[in-house]
């Protein structure tokens, strides 16, 4: 008995520095584990907080100057979003997106702001009448850390003169 | 111990994910009942008739070119014109109006005689309501289970044969006197009757739009107008 003494100790701390060396990479692991739970939640929170809708008639959407429309957009989410970060796409063509006032900076929840969406090279592709198009809008929220995002699918008739 | 605050932290991220993938937007839904466009018993002038001295008096001492206010006896407001002055025969009586220029107003009643003020001969001569502008109603209803905020409901009236479209605008906030803020589930509302405006709705006065789609978040719905 007595001379298993020494390696018995050994054993056993051995034993406990890898139990800590386990537990530590465990905990680390839990952590790291939270940290991504909570920045997803957090990234999800403000995804669902963001949308936006069309006000403007979809049926009638006029085809302007041989370059561009003009559609109004409600935020109808919980969020600010932001009017510089507007992107669309129209019949496949990406689109310009300009605000049309020129001077509107803040978009709250509930307001309506008017955009222009501009695209010459859109113009071959029209014909007279009207043209039943696939309109994508998207926007992102201003909120700081995390920026949520929004897009809208909607058919639209474009009427050109 | 450890483990078991390590499992807490976790157990309440993970907790609070799943209220965020239960949050929702609201979903309201509004349809529209009617939308008509007629005449109303009194609205904004269309037209003016002037026959003196069978029916409208010339007064005297109105200067050529004024913009006068229109008076109304009974319950108009707000309509003004320029009116023509004669040169010859007793100067300063009233001979006509320049149409270009009438201002509409609202609340005057088709066939009524009104008087011409411009301020320093006041209510001497007169005209009266040829004609009066159709308005426009809109009547709402929440078919939806939320409360709707009334001012987040827009309307945008088109001309489809033109085809134009005009601009969204919120009929209850513009177009409303009564004092509700909101609209409950099942509950109808209708809208003053308003002439339409060229700034507001993108239709001039004297236009008949003929559809009007409303728009309500992701919601949207569209009526014809009753048009007579």
């Amino acid at each position: 008995m007595a001379a298993s003494g020494p390696s018995e100790l050994i054993l056993l701390s051995a034993g406990l520095i890898v139990a800590a060396l386990v537990s530590g990479i465990l905990l680390q692991t839990w952590t790291d584990m939270d940290d991504v739970l909570d920045e997803r939640g957090r990234q999800g929170a403000e995804d669902v907080r963001t949308r936006v809708s069309l006000v403007t008639d979809p049926i009638n959407i006029q085809w302007e100057d041989d370059d561009k429309v003009k559609i109004h957009l409600q935020n109808s989410g919980d969020t600010f979003l932001d009017v510089n970060s507007v992107g669309a796409v129209l019949g496949g063509t990406t689109m310009t997106v300009t605000v049309t006032d020129g001077v509107t900076t803040e978009w709250l929840p509930g307001d309506v702001v008017q955009f222009t969406l501009t695209n010459a090279a859109l113009d071959s592709s029209l014909s007279s009448g009207d043209n039943d198009l696939l309109m994508t809008v998207s926007v992102s929220s201003t909120a700081t850390g995390y920026t949520g995002l929004d897009t809208l699918r909607e058919e639209v008739r474009i009427v050109k003169p | 111990m450890v483990f078991g605050m390590a499992t807490v932290t976790m157990v309440e991220s993970i907790d609070e994910s799943v209220k965020n993938s239960e949050y929702e937007l609201p979903e309201p839904q509004v349809d529209i009942l009617s939308v008509t466009d007629k005449q109303e018993s009194t609205g904004p002038i269309a037209s003016l008739s002037y026959s003196t001295p069978t029916f409208n008096d010339a007064g005297s001492g109105y200067t050529d070119g004024t913009h006068c206010d229109l008076v109304s006896s009974i319950s108009g407001t707000g309509a003004s014109v320029d009116i023509i002055v004669t040169d010859g025969g007793s100067p300063g009586e009233v001979w006509g109006f320049n149409l270009f220029t009438l201002v509409p107003g609202t609340g005057y009643t088709d066939g009524e005689e009104i008087t011409i003020n411009c301020g320093t001969n006041p209510d001497s001569a007169d005209f009266t309501v040829g004609s009066i502008h159709d308005q426009n109603t809109i009547t709402i209803s929440n078919t939806g289970s939320e409360t709707v905020e009334l001012s987040h409901i827009f309307m945008t009236f088109s001309d489809t044969g033109t085809p134009t479209q005009g601009t969204p605008f919120t009929p209850f906030v513009d177009h409303y006197s009564g004092t509700n803020l909101y609209l409950f589930p099942g509950e109808q509302l209708s809208t003053d009757a308003f002439p339409l405006d060229l700034n507001t709705h993108g239709f001039a006065i004297g236009d008949d739009p003929d559809r009007a789609f409303l728009a309500i978040y992701d919601y949207n719905d569209a009526e014809t107008v009753t048009i007579t």
